[in-house]
């Protein structure tokens, strides 16, 4: 049976946000919190974007992905609100929640160097254009 | 024997960034020499006969500016980052020449992160060590498959894929699941 169509936009959304979650879970894993965070917060705006595009079929995945990025990036209001839209479909969701519970948002650092960085590579591979490089970086401060 | 060009994986992986992959990929195999042949052990594949069974080899081949690239990976890349995205370039090759679908996403899921298959057809776990015998694959490979069924993802999708490789013996487990 031939493979349905994915939306473009929905293609190139899932590109972006993977490409992201990679890069923030490496420089995690590298020690550098302050750029896993402002990517990580970068990737769960897109997987929030990308659960209002796809079927209800897909949507909790996403949802569930937005949150644990928002988690990751301490903004554990974004993430609690991401994830109490899923409990029913994706249990482990409520356990994510009681670790959001009762704390406080933490500052995004904002250093930008890992979103530079990232988003030369994706001009490079031609998944932006650079106008739209232009407009994340001054989007960014 | 299959054969794959490595830098064909962003043709065939369309929605991955595969260029850091690439490059970490070449940067293991047998540091930069190609071919590079990778023996794929697999395990109930949906694409494979019914009733066959692994291994089969799998020639790896990289143009001379590949290995340019590699080098650079290797300079730039702790160890671990460097064999986690080694893995995945050579996941996305298993993916392509053994016909089992496309790695088209990566999500956040608690405190890691999962490839999805085919648009959300199937969970995937990959995982590589860079040195280690074939006891240390068969372990790596058995952990990985606890993990993967222990998965909320899984355990909602009811279809995923394991794939770990050790790159010093030339070597990978991949195998499919479907409770």
């Amino acid at each position: 049976m031939p493979k349905k169509p994915i939306d473009p936009k929905v293609e190139r959304l899932k590109a972006l946000k993977s490409a992201y979650i990679l890069e923030a879970d490496a420089s995690m894993a590298r020690g550098s919190d302050a750029a896993a965070m402002e990517l990580f917060v970068k990737a769960g705006e897109m997987e929030l974007q990308l659960a209002a595009l796809r079927s209800a079929r897909h949507r909790p995945v996403s949802l569930f992905s937005a949150g644990s990025c928002f988690l990751r990036a301490k903004q554990y209001r974004q993430a609690m609100r991401a994830l109490e839209q899923v409990v029913d479909e994706i249990p482990e969701a409520r356990e994510l929640m009681a670790v959001c519970e009762g704390k406080e948002d933490l500052p995004i650092a904002g250093t930008a160097a890992g979103l530079q960085a990232l988003v030369e590579l994706l001009v490079k591979r031609k998944v932006i254009t650079p106008d739209e490089w232009a407009g994340a970086l001054a989007a960014h401060g | 024997m299959l054969k794959y060009d490595i830098e064909n994986i962003g043709k065939d992986h369309p929605a991955l960034l595969t260029g850091n992959f690439e490059a970490c990929a070449v940067a293991l195999c047998s540091g930069g020499a190609s071919p590079w042949p990778l023996e794929i052990e697999w395990h109930d594949l949906t694409k494979r006969p019914a009733g066959t069974v692994g291994p089969e080899t799998c020639e790896l081949t990289w143009q001379a500016s590949s290995k340019t690239c590699a080098d650079k990976a290797r300079k730039t890349y702790q160890p671990k980052r460097l064999t986690e995205d080694a893995a995945i370039g050579v996941c996305a090759v298993a993916f392509t020449a053994l016909k089992e679908g496309t790695i088209d996403e990566v999500t956040a899921h608690g405190t890691g992160v999962d490839y999805w298959v085919d648009d959300q057809r199937a969970v995937l776990e990959i995982s590589g060590i860079e040195k280690g015998d074939d006891a240390e694959l068969k372990k790596r490979h058995k952990d990985r498959t606890s993990q993967l069924k222990g998965g909320s993802l899984f355990k909602k999708i009811k279809s995923g894929y394991v794939f770990v490789v050790a790159f010093g013996r030339k070597k990978a487990i991949f195998s499919y699941y479907n409770k």
